[in-house]
């Protein structure tokens, strides 16, 4: 099959790669001209880095439904691109380590408070102290979540029940988590030994590189009737943390790369990345990896309950709030595989949806939406940069019929993480985000220059192409007041 | 570059390795030690230990992903940082390798703000392993930040 890849426009939003070769669908790409040039005009040295390519390649797996997509922040990743969907039939298709891949269940939380910028101002410097020393971050760091070993087995088939039940945060909590924080299916016998001890001392911690902890300020209201219903308004300050399932997530990746690479050939699915391997859902090794996943989901779910019941505390006590006050506004994850229901050609049919550097974006009527939200649809996150604004959007009925209710996660890098050290200091960076009002605490310096503002593309563009494609709409733009870097 | 040590390649969103080296272990542990220095960036600490390594794989790049994926594991498992990786020594019939990790506790490094990148796992994205005309062998990768 040809590497070239040919791109039609079929709307202002979409582009189509055509079906050719060995593709079983086509290739949807949702992107502008310059979301689109940038893609085309990204000539690396390896073709490995190429999106649209990764696009084309997913389009060759088996069981695949209706096409291969990519939301607006596509950019190159590890056999799908970041930015990618895959949907296949449960009977027919496979599960590929490279749709859900290193960090299982990455993801958001975002809680409400019931203050206003103006309560946290006079207090922000002791807000940020408070949540940069409490908020267990960066290389190394261990979680305030005491487990035996033995425990871990019940964080990978709890999740956030677990968390809850050691006292971290409330009942509430959870049915404001998709899967209510925790999915089914779940076998700790399919993770490694080794992929507990490394996650052992980890649950509950933030992690490095893009994940962070930042409050927010509701900055502008685009749709009342869904901020309403999510229990947001202007000036509103509320709290966002992205995290995953930290090394039992990147070791679960390690581990069953190699497993799924002897199953494509054991299978006979041609190879056409190395990342790309894959096995049959209903085949020994699909169950197998897909019930690691699920531990892995549960694993993230966790320690986003602990850090977000941590940060529930900080506030507590700097601002004499109740905890009770502190309320999920909704935890939704952006690297999955599951399996969900979704109409295909008119028909119900059950499927396995990969969401690589995605969030699922369910729309209204959806009875896996918490019943207060499912008038309005499913609340997403999208996170920009720590010196620009974020967007919480809401899930259409549009997004079930052409993404099987999926939708971007974030604004993707422009510049690698090389570049943005040479641009920027990581000390400047903060410094003059502080001239901003906006406060970093970074526990690694560099680890700020090269998350530095400038090296991510515009959120406000990203978050744009898909409100006009009509996949999400926007509900509110927040910024950010404090930031705490991993 | 020069013939042995290694070099960053830019990645839109993660880091590329490339490790040259008079020997394939030289090569490797050129990619080892660029991915050590990632992590340490510019911190300081008392490298007192030393662990041993031992990883298998289907075929030699693939033994270079193993390698830096054992590399990974270990500092969570110790809880420890690394500043050096040597004594590799490779069998290239049954695609083994051992090696020696130097490094030390991180609960006693005393400037952890200035460590560097953790490194989410090593991938197959631009894996390569050659030699190339002038005889030196060259190894890359890409690793997940």
């Amino acid at each position: 099959m040809s590497e070239e890849v040919t791109l039609k426009r079929l709307s202002d939003t979409l582009w189509e790669i055509p079906r050719e070769g060995d593709m079983l669908v086509p290739g949807r790409i949702y992107g502008d001209d310059e979301i689109i040039g940038h893609l085309r005009g990204n000539k690396n040295t390896l073709k490995e880095w190429d999106a649209l390519l990764q696009v084309k390649n997913v389009a060759c797996l088996p069981g695949i439904m209706t096409a291969s997509y990519a939301m607006a922040d596509i950019h190159p990743g590890y056999g799908f691109c970041i930015g990618g969907v895959g949907a296949f039939s449960v009977d027919e298709g496979i599960v590929s380590v490279a749709g859900v891949g290193f960090d299982c269940n990455c993801g958001v939380r975002v809680m409400k408070t019931d203050l206003s910028i103006g309560d946290v101002t006079p207090k922000k410097e002791d807000l940020a102290n408070a949540l940069y020393r409490d908020i267990p971050a960066g290389l190394g760091s261990t979680g305030s979540i005491r487990l035996s070993k033995r425990d871990i087995d019940k964080v990978l088939i709890k999740g956030a029940v677990f968390a809850v039940n050691q006292g971290f945060g409330e009942e509430e909590d959870l049915e404001y988590c998709e899967e209510q924080g925790a999915i089914k299916g779940a076998k700790p016998e399919n993770v490694s030994d080794k992929a507990k001890q490394r996650q052992f001392r980890q649950v509950g911690t933030l992690g490095s590189g893009n994940h962070y902890l930042e409050v927010q300020v509701v900055e502008e209201i685009f749709d009342t009737e869904a901020a309403n219903a999510y229990g947001i308004c202007k000036d509103q300050v509320l709290i966002s943390i992205h995290c995953g399932s930290r090394a039992l997530g990147h070791q679960i990746g390690t581990d069953y790369l190699p497993i799924l690479e002897k199953a494509s050939r054991k299978y006979k699915i041609p190879i056409r990345e190395r990342e790309l391997v894959c096995a049959p859902i209903k085949s020994e090794e699909g169950q197998r990896y897909l019930s690691a996943v699920n531990g892995g989901i549960n694993c993230a779910f966790a320690n986003r309950q602990v850090l977000g019941h941590l940060a529930r505390k900080c506030f507590a006590r700097v601002l004499s709030a109740s905890e009770d006050s502190i309320r999920v506004l909704y935890d939704v994850g952006h690297n999955t595989a599951k399996i969900e229901t979704h109409t295909v050609n008119g028909r119900k049919t059950e499927l396995l949806v990969h969401r690589k550097g995605v969030t699922r974006a369910f729309g209204p009527g959806c009875t896996d939406v918490p019943e207060r939200y499912q008038k309005v649809g499913q609340p997403v996150f999208v996170g920009g940069t720590m010196g620009t604004s974020s967007y919480i959007l809401k899930g259409t009925a549009r997004a079930m019929e052409e993404t099987f209710g999926s939708t971007i996660h974030g604004a993707g890098r422009a510049l690698s993480r090389h570049e943005a050290k040479k641009r920027w200091n990581g000390k400047e960076i903060i410094h003059s985000l502080a001239q901003k009002g906006i406060i970093v605490k970074g526990h690694s310096i560099s680890s700020v220059a090269e998350e530095a503002p400038g090296a991510y593309k515009d959120v406000n563009r990203v978050v744009g192409v898909m409100h006009k494609a009509g996949v999400n709409l926007k509900v509110a733009r927040v910024r950010p007041v404090i930031c705490v870097k991993g | 570059m020069t013939k042995t040590g290694y070099e960053y390649l830019d990645h839109e969103a993660d880091m590329g390795i490339v490790g040259r080296g008079k020997t394939l272990e030289e090569a490797f542990e050129s990619v080892g030690m660029g991915m050590i220095d990632l992590v340490k960036g510019d911190s300081a600490f008392n490298a007192n230990k030393q662990y041993e390594i031992v990883c298998e794989a289907e075929d030699i790049p693939g033994l270079l992903i193993a390698f830096l994926n054992e590399i990974i594991a270990q500092m969570d498992l110790n809880s420890c940082l690394f500043i050096k990786c040597d004594n590799v020594i490779i069998d290239s019939v049954n695609h083994r390798l051992s090696s020696v990790l130097s490094g030390g506790d991180i609960a006693d490094c005393l400037d952890k703000e200035n460590l560097g990148n953790e490194v989410k796992a090593a991938t197959y994205c631009g894996l390569r392993v050659s030699q190339l005309k002038d005889g030196f062998y060259e190894a890359q990768c890409v690793v997940d930040l």
